[in-house]
């Protein structure tokens, strides 16, 4: 797979490199800061993006500015956030603009230690899943616990939607929470219905629609009227 | 270029160091006041006559509109009437006044104009400089009548050359000729040694009135600089704060990071090719020891142990050691002082230095520590490199001048471009 990291610490920028290339990607370009990212993403044409949160100069959001100009621009890029802590709005920013449905992943600058499970990550995106890590789902879901309808749900119910929120498959979350598919279907099914959204969802579009449900509810495909408590702070 | 924050307060009234004193018995500094005296003597009754009748005038033509102006200009007037007075003194006496200033304009516009005019009217700086100068006027008229008086007795003493017969008073009286000379002596020794008097008492009497300090004056001062000093602090911890932050996310988190990172790869190496997974180990074991280093120094810059446990003296020597560029270290410190005022000290200090070692291409630098007399604790860096440093709002100059200002002391930046930069630094030991 064709990569492009955009990471201002070199340390982290060459083990990015490093691992990467290890695990058989290609790294087209590993850029210090944002100022010849469209430029070099045109050039070289990548099939994943990987952005620092804090980038020169000012080293506030200018890894998610970038990420949110790449996304307007290329809508089916898939686009890979690494943070150096959760920053709840910056991913609801993110998944706000997410109206096209692009691979999406935010995740801890930490999880790069997880070799394994990082590349993995990597791959889940390029093949046009979201990936959201699990801190920052439990930050939405935090956020949104005063919701009269994700009250609704029950804890088990809970523990599935910030799964799927992660982007992980049916059968993933089965092995995790040690049930058996049939069982975290019909879960599903009952979050979809409470929650309003449409229950043949499958795949992206379910995870998009779990998340744009919790970062921001009204939005998500769900006709219903907003609710009134506690969305908005 | 040359800054110097203006972190410190005006030097207080009472500064008169012994170089006044010694020039006001010098014969040609009394010679001088004699004469400011004499000339007081002529134009002050009318000026006092004249600024008197402004306010009259000004008070009565209020309700004509006109009154209002006058009222205005004689502020003007007074404060520069008081502003003369002081650079008089200054002038006279060495006394190292600070000169009259302006009430500042806490407002914008019209209004804050207004206030500070206002402000300005009821000053008693500005009042106690009129009044010693009203009564330097008075002071003066008596000088003049003084020197009539030395020319009256002066002629007398000489009478017996040009009168024959008895002296006339002027009072109807007279005296034998032969006592002439003795009285005339007597009188214009009497006129010199009032002239000179009053010359004296003059000093005296502005020491009193203008030169001491003004208690109300030292207290608005003082709450100014105390809301500054809050304001410093909460911005000192505001900036360094920021800093630690940033010290540890791009720091030591990027390289616990890639430690993390190369331990993983070297886990998945580990069956498949033990040499790189080896390899990788002693890398992520180089990078430890590194980010424990890191740490160490990220600590040592949020507190120095040292400084607590050994004093100001051991931690500079530490400081001194670590420094990239040679420092010659000149303490001289007798028991300790209190730890904010420390800390602040050694803190300007290490900034400096770290400064010199990044920026300043210097080759060596030059730290003298001393406690002075009043308990203040002083300090000034030197170094011969190329200068040009300024303080940037947030920046390590700007955290360190916040810091010393919180601890109630100063901070004097000079960094002309091309150098030598110098930043001295006092603190109060008690602070």
């Amino acid at each position: 797979m064709r990569i492009l990291i955009c990471e201002d610490s070199v340390l982290l920028r060459e083990g990015l490199v490093r691992l990467l290339e290890d695990a058989g990607h290609t790294v087209v370009a590993a850029l210090p800061d944002a100022t010849e990212l469209d430029e070099t993403v045109d050039a070289r044409d990548p099939e994943l993006c990987i952005l620092d949160v804090r980038l020169p100069p000012t080293f506030v959001d200018e890894g998610i500015r970038a990420a949110l100009s790449l996304r307007k621009r290329l809508p089916q890029l898939p686009l890979l956030v690494l943070s150096q802590y959760v920053e709840e709005r910056y991913a609801s920013d993110l998944i706000a603009a997410q109206g096209s449905a692009g691979p999406l992943g935010y995740l801890l600058k930490d999880r790069v230690a997880d070799v394994a499970e990082f590349i993995e990550s990597v791959q889940r995106i390029a093949a046009g899943s979201t990936v959201l890590d699990p801190e920052v789902v439990a930050q939405l879901l935090t956020r949104r616990s005063q919701d009269d309808r994700m009250r609704s749900l029950t804890d088990r119910e809970r523990t599935v939607l910030a799964m799927i929120a992660e982007g992980r498959s049916n059968q993933a979350i089965a092995g995790t929470l040690f049930l058996s598919e049939a069982s975290v279907e019909k879960h599903i099914t009952a979050i979809f219905q409470k929650l309003g959204l449409e229950p043949d969802e499958s795949g992206n579009r379910r995870v998009l629609a779990a998340i744009a449900h919790i970062s921001s509810t009204g939005r998500g495909g769900s006709p219903a009227a907003p609710s009134q408590t506690g969305t908005n702070r | 270029m040359s800054t110097a924050p203006s972190y410190s307060p005006p030097p207080s009234g009472a500064a008169a160091g012994p170089l006044p004193a010694a020039a006001a018995r010098t014969p040609l500094r009394l010679f001088l006041t004699i004469l400011e005296l004499a000339a007081l003597g002529v134009i002050g009754s009318g000026l006092v006559g004249f600024l008197t009748a402004w306010l009259f005038g000004g008070v009565g033509l209020l309700f004509v509109g006109v009154g209002i102006v006058m009222l205005v200009g004689l502020v003007y007037a007074l404060f520069g009437l008081g502003w003369f007075e002081i650079a008089r003194l200054n002038g006279l006496y060495g006394f190292d006044l600070p000169a009259l200033r302006w009430r500042p304009r806490e407002r914008p516009g019209f209004g804050g104009w207004l206030l500070s005019l206002w402000r300005q009217a009821y000053n008693g700086r500005m009042w106690r400089a009129i009044a010693n100068f009203a009564i330097a006027c008075a002071l003066g008229s008596l000088v003049l009548r003084l020197m009539t008086w030395f020319g009256w007795s002066a002629v007398t003493a000489f009478a017996p050359l040009f009168t024959g017969g008895d002296v006339d008073t002027g009072w109807g009286t007279s005296y034998p000729r032969a006592w002439a000379p003795v009285l005339g002596g007597a009188g214009a020794a009497a006129a010199v040694v009032g002239i000179i008097s009053l010359a004296l008492l003059h000093r005296v009497i502005s020491r009193g009135i203008v030169a001491t300090p003004d208690r109300n004056l030292d207290l608005s001062e003082q709450v100014r600089t105390t809301t500054a000093q809050r304001a410093g602090a909460v911005r000192a911890a505001d900036v360094e704060r920021t800093r630690i932050e940033r010290d540890l996310h791009d720091g030591v988190q990027p390289r616990l990071v890639s430690v993390g990172m190369t331990l993983g790869m070297a886990q998945q190496k580990i069956d498949t090719d033990p040499e790189a997974a080896k390899a990788l180990i002693a890398e992520a074991h180089t990078s430890t020891k590194a980010a424990i280093t890191e740490l160490r120094q990220l600590a040592r810059g949020i507190h120095a142990s040292v400084l607590d446990d050994r004093g100001l003296d051991a931690a500079l020597s530490a400081l001194a050691g670590r420094s990239p560029v040679p420092v010659a270290l000149d303490v001289r410190l007798d028991g300790r002082c209190s730890r904010d005022a420390e800390a602040a000290v050694y803190f300007a200090i290490a900034e400096s230095l770290t400064n010199a070692a990044k920026h300043s291409r210097a080759s060596e630098c030059r730290v003298v520590v001393r406690k002075r007399d009043g308990g203040t604790l002083w300090a000034r860096v030197e170094d011969n490199g190329i200068g040009g440093a300024t303080v940037i709002a947030g920046g390590g100059l700007d955290g360190i001048g916040n810091r010393v200002l919180a601890a109630g002391g100063t901070i004097r930046l000079d960094s002309p471009v091309g150098g030598p930069t110098s930043l001295e630094v006092s603190v109060p030991c008690a602070s």
